[in-house]
């Protein structure tokens, strides 16, 4: 069981190392979000990259520090990675910072990703909320991209008003080759879609369970509120997907911090399934 | 079990059963019979756990910023500690009203490290006691008187203080030091940088000394502040001096020289040394003790005409 | 493997024979202080015999401050330097037995794939440790309750038994024979005495929780967690000095022209270990800080590697400024929380 004499390695890629990407586009999404597309500097490294939906980064600006956000682009549309950062910190606020042609750093791919395979020929409903949509963007892109393998797409996506929707841009497409079901807190006047919170609207809308794997991602408060719901409708734990967040700093099962019993958010996750989730001590 | 141990308990019952106090903080039996640690009694009928003995080294004032915010609460105290309560109702940490003292007369509290280069094996100690001139060590092999100097800690051989300044009970009698040690720190400026930077060189930055401090209540200290970072967590000899100067600083005429810090300390630095100097500046310069019931403000939070100012002085 | 005798005296030529081929690596005197890990130099006396308390051997594996990145931006260019270090043979001497041990654990945090830690990698891989067991046990030892310490033996490259006027050396691994090379063979007496030493580490603090499968008796709602915490001043002492934990953070701090990214000790047991930007923080209380501590050293590692993260080393032990005593907590849980004194 102890391997006394550990074999010596000559040469061990640093994974605390990052890679050089410049930033070639910022969107703002809203007040406190913006979404940023990198690419690579190394164009061996950027041909090479490749990542599955689901997993994330940890990107460094130089002399602040690093953070962790999910690859929110699709691995189906290669030559660069996105991320949405949502200001709250020193990184983040740097981040917010910065403007386009400037340099940063990522590591990545990093962690698990979503089981897309095992759904295949199975319908997927999202259901996410706020910086939520994040993490699903890509597995929803990708799906999207591999339209055939998928059955029924939906997305139920909400924010606190109208002006907190992120990927405005992309929702006519989430709508054709999906169906997309937009929900806001508090409306405007100029809002006459839906108003009510995420939980509520999938009550509403009560999709059928058959054959349907759900993701769902948002503030923990939406999550405690949409996991009864789905199990209302029918949905097992097993067909209940969602990321976790823990605080992170090494991305890579060292620095002991993202643990949630003895799984570590980082390596095993950050995708669990719900019935994973209730093997977990509930501690995040 | 001494007189003054069963006194407290029955104290502690009275203010149970009174509602003097919802709870008391005392020392209880530690883990080995050379160490106590903290118990927190709330029901009468355990007030048998409260001990008194020379290994009661903890202030336990350090629980009540969290502890005396909303209930009023009991807490057994030595001299030392007594100070760092009047501290704290000094700075509008605590209410004098939430609190019931028990304040204790003090012989002095023993260091289980000194004992070690006494060449007493630690496994074999079974007893210590306070006895007329010293103390009696109780092992396996029989007992054994020790002098003050020999097993005190340091703190305590430089205590005068050793009644209780402000109490609801005191018990106990105070007993003078028989010797009293005198700090020996060089007066040469290099040689006490020297002196220093070699101390904080050791230092891990675990922040143990300022978790025990009851005066180190800050929600968010200096040293875990990223924006501004006043100092980097990294534990090089030059951000140890940012941490421990800054700190020293910032306990300027509040440290009232219980020696936690130093004796919590991994490394051994004399934390408490510098936190003594400060202590003596401030005496000489604002004529103020931190800890005095007679002080009616913290020294950093009132002005007097008299005050002096060492940055402006030279001019 | 054939063991050996080092008589102390002739310690000054076995070093200096040990020197000539590895960078050896031993607990150093100093003042005021535990003595610490140092790569010794020629002429130094090391404390080979662990008769005192020590900084832990991970100060050397894994500094408590570490430069990971050097990354500098000049003109339109940015740089990263990995600050990864010299990957030499070393020797590690006068390693308590129990901090050997630990090594073990830290082995499979740093060395597991599918990320090995380049750094650590580089100290560790090509060190043998030579752990030591001393003439007198400490109090706070509770080795053999941990775990079967025969199973220890193994994992290093060789013990030294200190016997007095000479240590007995027993060669654990094959590489081990190398440290040996050129001392005298034990007699019947040395082997004799050697054979007391280690029953007295085997059973010394044998407590009730000793037979007990730890990982199984650890629960999640114990009222000891609530009582630990209620003590625990969150010094984090019993983490930055156990010699098996080793939980970091990384900071970024510009120095002049570069940017160092580096790692330093961190521990559970700080409230903002756990904080999020957001303010979010799944253990905000001291209460699961606590749980975590020993959950993660008796239960968690258990599962993740089929190791236990505590040794028994006792510094925890020794030094908790309020006296949480981890053998008694143990006891109490396994004792259906009755109050279990440990050595009375
Ligand atoms: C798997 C995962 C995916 C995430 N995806 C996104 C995303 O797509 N968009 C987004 O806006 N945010 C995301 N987050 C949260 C994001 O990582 C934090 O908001 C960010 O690290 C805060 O950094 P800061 O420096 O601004 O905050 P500070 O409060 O200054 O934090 C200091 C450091 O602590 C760590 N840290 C603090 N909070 C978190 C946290 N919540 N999670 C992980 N590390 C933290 C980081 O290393 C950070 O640099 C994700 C978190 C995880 C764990
Ligand atoms: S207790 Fe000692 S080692 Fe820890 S931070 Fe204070 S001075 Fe440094
Ligand atoms: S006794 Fe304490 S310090 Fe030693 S290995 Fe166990 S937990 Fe760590
Ligand atoms: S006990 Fe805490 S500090 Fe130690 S390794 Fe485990 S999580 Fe890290
Ligand atoms: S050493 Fe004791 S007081 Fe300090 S963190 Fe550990 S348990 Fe808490
Ligand atoms: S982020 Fe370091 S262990 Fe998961």
């Amino acid at each position: 069981m102890i391997n006394t004499q550990p074999e010596r390695t000559t040469t061990i890629a640093n994974p605390y190392e990052p890679q050089l990407a410049v930033i070639e586009k910022i969107i703002d999404e809203t007040w406190d979000t913006k979404t940023f597309r990198a690419v690579f500097l190394d164009e061996a490294y950027r041909e090479s990259f490749t990542y599955e939906p689901g997993q994330f980064q940890i990107v460094s600006v130089f002399g602040v520090g690093e953070a962790t956000f999910c690859l929110t682009s699709t691995p189906t549309r290669k030559g660069f990675v996105e991320f949405s950062v949502k200001r709250v910190g020193s990184v983040t606020a740097a981040l917010h910072e910065m403007y386009e042609g400037q340099i940063i750093g990522i590591r990545a791919p990093l962690g698990n990703h979503f089981p897309y395979e095992e759904w295949k020929g199975k319908n997927l409903l999202f259901a996410g909320g706020g910086i939520g949509m994040a993490p699903m963007r890509s597995l929803l892109n990708f799906c999207l991209d591999n339209r055939s393998d998928y059955g029924e797409i939906t997305t139920i996506y909400g924010a606190r008003t109208p002006g907190d929707l992120c990927y405005k841009y992309e929702f006519d497409d989430w709508n054709t080759r999906g169906k997309l079901y937009l929900t806001v807190d508090q409306g405007d006047d100029d809002w006459n879609g839906h108003v009510g919170h995420v939980p509520g609207y999938l009550r509403e809308l009560a999709p059928k369970p058959d054959n349907t794997i759900a993701i769902t991602c948002g503030p923990p408060i939406m999550i405690k509120y949409i996991l009864p719901e789905f199990a209302n409708l029918g949905f097992t734990d097993d067909q209940i997907y969602t990321t976790l967040e823990m605080k992170m700093k090494c991305g890579i099962g060292k620095c002991g911090r993202c643990n949630i019993g003895s799984k570590f958010v980082c390596i095993d996750g950050p995708v669990f399934s719900n019935a994973q989730i209730k093997d977990l001590p509930p501690e995040f | 079990m001494s007189e003054i141990e069963t006194r407290i308990r029955e104290e502690a019952r009275k203010a149970l059963e009174s509602g003097a106090a919802e709870v008391i903080v005392g020392w209880g039996a530690g883990s080995v019979p050379f160490r106590t640690t903290p118990v927190f009694i709330t029901k009468p009928e355990d007030v048998d756990k409260l001990v008194w003995n020379p290994a009661c080294v903890n202030n336990l004032a350090v629980y009540l910023p969290r502890m005396a915010k909303d209930k009023k609460v009991g807490i057994v105290a030595k001299p030392c500690d007594i100070r760092s309560i009047v501290a704290l109702i000094q700075e509008n940490q605590v209410k004098r009203e939430n609190l019931f003292i028990i304040g204790l007369g003090c012989g002095g509290v023993v260091d289980a490290a000194n004992l070690e280069d006494q060449d007493f094996r630690l496994q074999d100690v079974t007893a210590i006691e306070w006895v007329a001139d010293g103390l009696r060590v109780t092992t396996v092999s029989g007992e054994h008187l020790l002098s003050c100097s020999d097993c005190l800690r340091d703190m305590c051989l430089l205590c005068t203080k050793r009644e209780p300044a402000i109490y609801d009970v005191k018990l106990g009698e105070a007993v003078p030091p028989s010797e009293l040690r005198v700090c020996g720190l060089s007066e040469l400026p290099e040689e006490r940088r020297k002196y220093w930077s070699e101390q904080f060189s050791k230092c891990i930055r675990c922040y143990a000394c300022r978790q025990v401090c009851p005066n180190c209540y800050c929600e968010a200290c200096f040293a875990d502040r990223i924006e501004p970072k006043w100092t980097a967590k990294k534990a090089t000899p030059e951000e140890n001096w940012m941490f421990h100067a800054t700190r020293a600083m910032h306990l300027a005429g509040r440290c009232i020289q219980c020696g936690e810090c130093e004796r919590v300390c991994p490394v051994g630095i004399p934390v408490a040394e510098l936190a003594r100097e400060m202590a003596k500046i401030v005496k000489e310069k604002y004529d103020y003790e931190a800890g005095d019931p007679d002080e009616e403000a913290p020294l950093l939070g009132t002005f007097r005409e008299s005050d002096v100012d060492p940055a402006h002085r030279s001019e | 493997m054939a063991d050996k005798i080092l008589a102390k005296d002739k310690i000054p030529e076995f070093l200096q024979r040990l020197m000539s081929k590895f960078t050896v690596v031993a607990p150093m005197e100093r003042k005021d202080a535990p003595a610490e890990f140092k790569e010794l130099s020629p002429g130094d006396k090391p404390i080979l015999d662990g008769s005192r308390m020590m900084m832990p051997p991970k100060d050397y594996l894994l500094p408590r401050y570490e430069v990971l990145l050097r990354v500098r931006q000049t003109g339109g260019e940015t740089k990263i330097e990995s600050m990864i270090p010299e990957d030499k043979p070393r020797v590690m001497l006068g390693v308590w037995l129990p901090d050997a041990q630990a090594i073990q654990v830290l082995d499979r945090v740093f060395l597991e794939e599918p990320f090995k830690d380049p750094y650590y990698a580089a100290r560790r891989e090509n060190t043998m440790i030579v752990a030591v067991i001393p003439a007198e046990m400490r109090w706070s030892w509770f080795c053999g309750s941990t775990d079967d310490v025969e199973t220890w033996k193994p994992n290093v490259d060789a013990i030294m038994y200190d016997l007095g006027d000479r240590f007995y050396v027993e060669v654990t691994s094959e590489r081990g024979e190398s440290i040996v090379e050129g001392l005298a063979d034990p007699t019947e007496e040395d082997i004799a005495a050697k054979n007391g030493l280690w029953e007295r580490f085997k059973t010394h603090n044998i407590l009730p929780f000793a037979d007990e499968k730890l990982y199984n008796r650890l629960e999640w709602d114990n009222s000891v967690w609530e009582e630990i915490a209620a003590k625990c001043v969150a010094c984090g002492m019993c983490s930055y000095m156990c010699p098996s934990c080793s939980c970091f953070d990384i900071q970024d701090e510009v120095c002049g022209t570069c940017v160092e990214r580096y790692r330093c000790r961190d521990t559970c047991q700080f409230e903002d270990f756990t904080l999020m930007g957001a303010g979010h923080n799944p253990r905000s209380e001291q209460l699961p800080r606590s749980r975590q501590r020993l959950m993660h050293k008796f239960k968690y590692q258990h599962e993740q590697f089929g190791v236990v993260g505590c040794t028994g080393c006792g510094r925890c032990v020794e030094l908790c400024p309020v006296n949480v005593d981890i053998r008694e907590v143990l006891c109490r849980v396994c004792a259906g929380n009755q109050p279990e004194p440990v050595s009375k």
